[in-house]
């Protein structure tokens, strides 16, 4: 269900991505997708009301018609958020955005990367590692850091399919590994 | 047939002993008659009645040659026909009888002869029953022997079998506590590896790690690092070269 679900929301992004390119603008359109996602993700009040059967489809579009204009004023977006509701795909909103956001990073040669360290990295020291990382992977690299203080020390970059793995953690599990055999 | 006409035969020639049957008892009709009167006559007189009577008793028939010769006739007749019709029947009997004799003569000698043998044989087995008997023996001690190679031979077999089985269920849990010990000793090492890191590691550290990640990952980081040794250089010494794994 989550492998069609993620099927279906390539194809809507990438209708919208269409749309955006033409329109020369489908970075804009993807900060609005962005932020509609973040919106339903904290909000259970908007995911109740557009999610329960209870509320008739009339009443679900003239809430998305009063939140819309000032979320995302982009009228491309807004019809493809009415046409989500519509069409009962409104679910698979952060899943669109999710590949809106990769379909724009593969279209400007830019990857994401999640850089994860046991202690909070400073600014300069994640730009060290976004720049190492660029040099790595030959495109622009944006940086989500998080904290694992299990890590114990060092750092671990997952770029894609790529996994950097430069913590003790990991070392320690190696020389676990070597005592063993 | 042949019997009506045996019949017809002894008819004809007992008719002349038929009628001089009746001649005869026409005189011995008349004899009883005259006999009869005397008696009644006897009665009368007393003594010389008595003295009659003693006369009567006293009376015998005089031989009569003609019923002699009949009588003879009579008995030739009958012994020809006896000898006629009867000797062949009597002979044939007497022949199978004599031939059932002879069967019986010979089969007796046959049974006979059999028990002979049967006695014989028995005498000769009875003979040869203590070698028999040996002979038995030999082979009843020959098949225990062999048995007793055999049962000696399986135990043997499933006692080295039972060996091997434990050598081997031995030699695996053995093995199985190495392994359940290295895993133990490696887990108590780098759990103590880990308090020591965390104790010891510091932010200079920190930053050398960050610092030997970038390098390694703008080196294209393909080198494996040296496994850190917490307890004698501590996590410093930590080679963090940055792995790749897909």
């Amino acid at each position: 269900m989550a492998v069609m679900g993620g099927s279906v929301a390539r194809r809507y992004a990438r209708a919208l991505f269409g749309i955006g390119v033409d329109a020369g603008k489908f970075e804009a359109l993807g900060d609005e997708l962005g932020e509609l996602a973040t919106l339903w993700n904290e909000s259970d009040e908007l995911r109740q009301a557009l999610e329960n059967p209870v509320f008739k489809p009339a009443e679900k579009r003239a809430v998305l018609e009063r939140i819309l204009p000032q979320v995302a004023p982009t009228p491309e977006v807004q019809r493809f958020v009415l046409l989500l509701l519509d069409r009962r795909r409104i679910v698979l909103l952060p899943a669109i955005a999710r590949a809106y956001r990769d379909l724009t990073d593969a279209h400007v040669g830019r990857v994401r990367a999640e850089v994860i360290s046991a202690e909070m990295l400073t600014p300069a020291t994640l730009d060290r590692v976004r720049r190492s990382l660029e040099q790595r992977t030959g495109k622009k690299v944006i940086i989500n850091s998080t904290v694992n203080p299990e890590l114990i020390g060092g750092v671990v970059a997952r770029v894609g399919d790529l996994v950097l793995d430069g913590s003790v953690r990991t070392q320690l599990e190696d020389l676990r590994a070597r005592l063993v055999n | 047939m042949r019997i009506l006409r045996l019949i017809a035969v002894v008819c004809m020639l007992a008719a002349p002993a038929v009628a001089l049957a009746d001649e005869y008892e026409h005189e011995v009709e008349r004899e009883l008659k005259a006999q009869g009167k005397q008696a009644e006559h006897g009665e009368g007189a007393g003594e010389h009645g008595e003295g009659a009577g003693e006369h009567g008793a006293g009376h015998e028939a005089p031989f009569n040659g003609k019923t002699f010769m009949w009588q003879m006739l009579n008995f030739g007749a009958l012994l020809f026909l006896l000898i006629k019709f009867g000797g062949p029947a009597v002979k044939k009997a007497l022949q199978a009888r004599h031939q059932q004799i002879k069967t019986d003569l010979a089969s007796a000698a046959e049974s006979r002869a059999a028990a002979q043998a049967r006695f014989e044989h028995q005498e000769k087995r009875l003979a040869a029953l203590e070698s028999e008997i040996a002979t038995i023996r030999a082979g009843i001690k020959q098949e225990a022997e062999a048995e007793k190679a055999r049962l000696i031979a399986m135990a043997e077999d499933r006692a080295r079998r039972i060996r091997e089985e434990s050598e081997f269920i031995i030699e695996q849990q053995v093995k199985q506590a190495e392994e359940d010990l290295r895993r133990e000793v490696a887990a108590q090492a780098v759990a103590l590896a880990e308090k020591i890191v965390r104790q010891q590691l510091g932010a200079q550290d920190q930053a050398r790690l960050v610092d030997t990640f970038v390098g390694d990952v703008a080196g294209n980081g393909a080198h494996a690092a040296a496994p850190p040794a917490p307890a004698s250089s501590g996590p410093s010494g930590a080679g963090a070269a940055p792995r790749s794994e897909i």
